[in-house]
């Protein structure tokens, strides 16, 4: 009889990224890599599991403008050449190690050309590139459970003066995740778990019933809840809310102290594609030359030395590794339940949640650490069982009524990610185009098939604009130049938009060539801004 | 490129962190053309909390600021106001914002209720989502719109001069079509 509760969520998220006027762009490659290091190998771990009758429970979000590159034609088949190139590139690999007595790296490289064309066969044959189907088949098991996010990950707390542009966000994910998994989501990972007072209000209204915020957001909840974070309290507007556990999450996601460190595990900045001579890679990274990740990885972390200095890696032993850090987690938890059991005098639910890029893309390892870690959990321990959120609440428990404190998973624990000095430019533009898209809401043109094509474009244009990510991207000083592009572009689209209705006079072409780029949300609905 | 102003009065407070503030702000021509060059009129933030304010005195051209070293958990209103024969007058105003808690309450009420699903939504907000729009303003130009697709450019304002002069959308900027203030 286990005496709590283990939620793991995992976090899916990609901005929308797809750029059709370009053959080959460099941040559309974010989509490739995920898919094949992150997304492709879960569904491996999913299916093995109910291949083998492996009870198991994992929560995740697919944020919505990832589900709408997950949907989009042009991008699967840009995978499919992506893949296929990665294929190609593996199989090189394997002769030219073994012709060169690279005996190490031929292994690996016979070990990536098999795992690439193992990602294929799912992608192309089992899934028809479809990934929103792979997911809803697992979804259908009622092992996974799927989330919604904000529409385009906007960071809500900074619309909290705007209720339409909340709605935009949230509405907008609700019935896009219907359109796209079948079925009404039951609850929301707020975009980097941003969250202030009243915000549960309108998701209420969505229908969502649950929400996820970092430790602090139920710590510091009015009144303070007698059970502190491991159970969920429910705000006044009826939707419950759970709280990160720090201590879970630390082992896996520290730098320093979590699992990923090991000196076993794969060396990520250690690439193919800055390793090798240029003649030999040049087909497999930009076409202008230049250099970046393949995913053919041939070094393990080895120690904090110099990069350079890198011993090969041994797939074996990283396995090994995986299992035993997986064992190691699954003991933590065991005496955190049993000691929370104890103190608490009831099950206490510990909610574990990560960004699913962690595992796989930045963590090798992270899906078979996954893979071994439910294993171990339904055959080799009795004090906790895996659950969802919302397999919790199905029990109807009785919850504290509180209100969450404002916070968010970000740095210090609140809004200065997405608002410091570098950013915070943006706000005044994203401020005026909400307030503009409620002037489009109401214009009295609606209903005129040409003047919603318009209203509906422009919305898209302000959701893309308001993506969490450009902001981050900024503070964190990578790919900068993008980002801000990426805001001034969807601005600038939606204003030119704007004029064009006000001004009665609309740019056809232009209205086509970017209805045609940024082409999400199909069913998108403009309504949520009228007043 | 985004406009420098949209020539408008606008004042915003948004929260940063339990200490921390930020505002913008935006001024029509007619503001600035108030507060411009008459440096007895130089704008003032004027931030407070209960019955507390504390002013803060910027320069006209200033667009932005950060409010630090405020409480926790307390909420903030800010004006923007100038001064005219000793007298205040406000600019304009921001939606109050409350800073985040940085620590556990005290409050320790202790209220259970049994939980159930939210049921999902017939309207958001004061929208009902089966809302039809009306076309009838409409039917003649979209009778036409078929014929003048071709032509990448489409004309509306025969359709929408009655509207642009309900003031629904009607602002000089918008017909203008020019957001460059000069400042």
């Amino acid at each position: 009889m286990s005496r709590g509760y283990l939620s793991l969520v995992l976090h899916a998220h990609l901005p929308y990224i797809r750029h059709p006027e370009h053959k080959d762009h460099m941040e559309e490659r974010w989509l490739y890599e995920a898919i094949t290091e992150t997304y492709i190998p879960l569904l491996h771990v999913y299916e093995g599991l109910i291949r083998d009758g492996v009870p198991f429970k994992v929560t995740m979000t697919i944020s919505p403008s990832l589900a709408a590159m997950f949907a989009d034609e042009m991008l699967q088949q840009r995978y499919l050449a992506h893949i296929e190139n990665l294929i190609e590139l593996a199989d090189k690999e394997v002769a030219r190690t073994e012709k060169e007595h690279q005996y190490e790296f031929n292994n690996l490289a016979k070990m990536y050309h098999s795992r690439f064309v193992m990602i294929r066969q799912t992608f192309a044959k089992k899934y028809g590139c479809d990934l929103i189907k792979a997911f809803r088949t697992i979804q259908d098991s009622d092992n996974l459970e799927i989330i919604t996010c904000g529409a385009t990950h906007g960071f809500l707390p900074l619309m909290q003066h705007h209720p339409e542009a909340l709605r935009g966000q949230i509405y907008t994910a609700v019935s896009e995740h219907e359109r796209l998994f079948g079925r009404r989501p039951k609850g929301i990972w707020l975009p980097e778990c941003g969250y202030f007072p009243e915000l549960d209000n309108y998701l209420a209204e969505a229908g969502l019933s649950y929400f996820l915020v970092d430790t602090h957001g139920v710590e510091y909840a009015n009144p303070r809840p007698y059970k502190g974070i491991y159970a969920p309290v429910v705000c006044p507007s009826g939707v419950a809310v759970f709280a990160r556990d720090q201590e879970s999450s630390k082992q896996v996601w520290s730098a320093d102290e979590g699992y990923p460190g090991d000196y076993d595990y794969r060396e990520f900045y250690r690439d193919v594609g800055f390793d090798l001579p240029m003649e030999q890679i040049k087909n497999y990274i930009h076409p202008d030359g230049i250099r970046l990740n393949t995913g053919m990885k041939y070094f393990k972390i080895t120690g904090n030395h110099d990069l350079q200095y890198r011993e090969p890696y041994d797939y074996n032993q990283a396995m090994e590794k995986a299992a035993s850090h997986a064992g190691n987690f699954m003991f933590n938890r065991e005496r955190q339940v049993e000691w929370l059991a104890d103190t608490m005098k009831s099950e206490p639910l510990i909610i574990a949640p990560y960004d699913a890029e962690l595992f796989g893309h930045w963590w090798f390892e992270g899906p078979d650490w996954l893979n071994f870690l439910f294993r171990k959990v339904a055959y080799d321990q009795e004090m906790f069982e895996f659950t969802t959120p919302r397999h919790y609440l199905e029990k109807q428990p009785d919850l504290q009524v509180s209100v969450p404190s404002a916070s968010s998973w970000g740095d210090k624990g609140y809004n200065e990610v997405w608002l410091n000095g570098a950013n915070d430019w943006i706000y005044m533009h994203l401020d005026k185009a909400v307030e503009r898209m409620k002037e489009l809401a109401n214009h009295p043109g609606r209903g005129d098939e040409l003047v919603e094509r318009v209203v509906k474009q422009s919305m898209r244009e302000l959701l893309l604009a308001q993506s969490s990510d450009w902001a981050f991207i900024i503070t964190n000083d990578t790919t900068v130049e993008y980002a801000i592009k990426r805001t001034d572009t969807h601005l600038q689209r939606f204003n030119d938009l704007y004029y064009q209705l006000v001004n009665g006079s609309i740019d056809l072409s232009m209205l086509a060539d970017i209805e045609s780029k940024d082409n999400l949300f199909p069913e998108i609905n403009p309504d949520v801004f009228r007043n | 490129m985004l406009p420098f102003s949209y020539d408008e009065d606008k004042l915003v407070l948004l929260p940063v962190n339990p200490n921390t503030l930020f505002a913008f702000w935006d001024y029509s021509t007619k503001t600035w053309d108030r507060i411009a060059g008459d440096s007895s009129k130089s704008p003032i933030l004027v931030l407070s909390c209960d019955a507390n304010e504390r002013h803060f005195g910027v320069e006209p051209h200033t667009k932005s600021y950060y409010f630090k070293g405020l409480r926790s958990n307390n909420k903030y209103e800010l004006s923007i106001v100038y001064h005219k024969n000793g007298e205040r007058v406000t600019l304009m105003s921001a939606r109050p914002i409350t800073t985040p808690a940085d620590r556990p309450s005290s409050n320790k009420h202790f209220e259970t209720v049994k939980f159930s699903f939210v049921e999902p939504p017939k309207t958001i907000g004061k929208v009902n989502l089966q809302w039809e729009p009306p076309v009838e303003h409409f039917e003649e130009r979209v009778n036409g719109a078929s014929d003048q697709a071709s032509s990448g450019q489409q004309d509306l304002s025969k359709n929408l001069s009655s509207d642009s002069s309900s003031g629904t959308l009607g602002s000089s900027e918008m017909s203008g079509g020019k957001e460059q203030k000069n400042v």
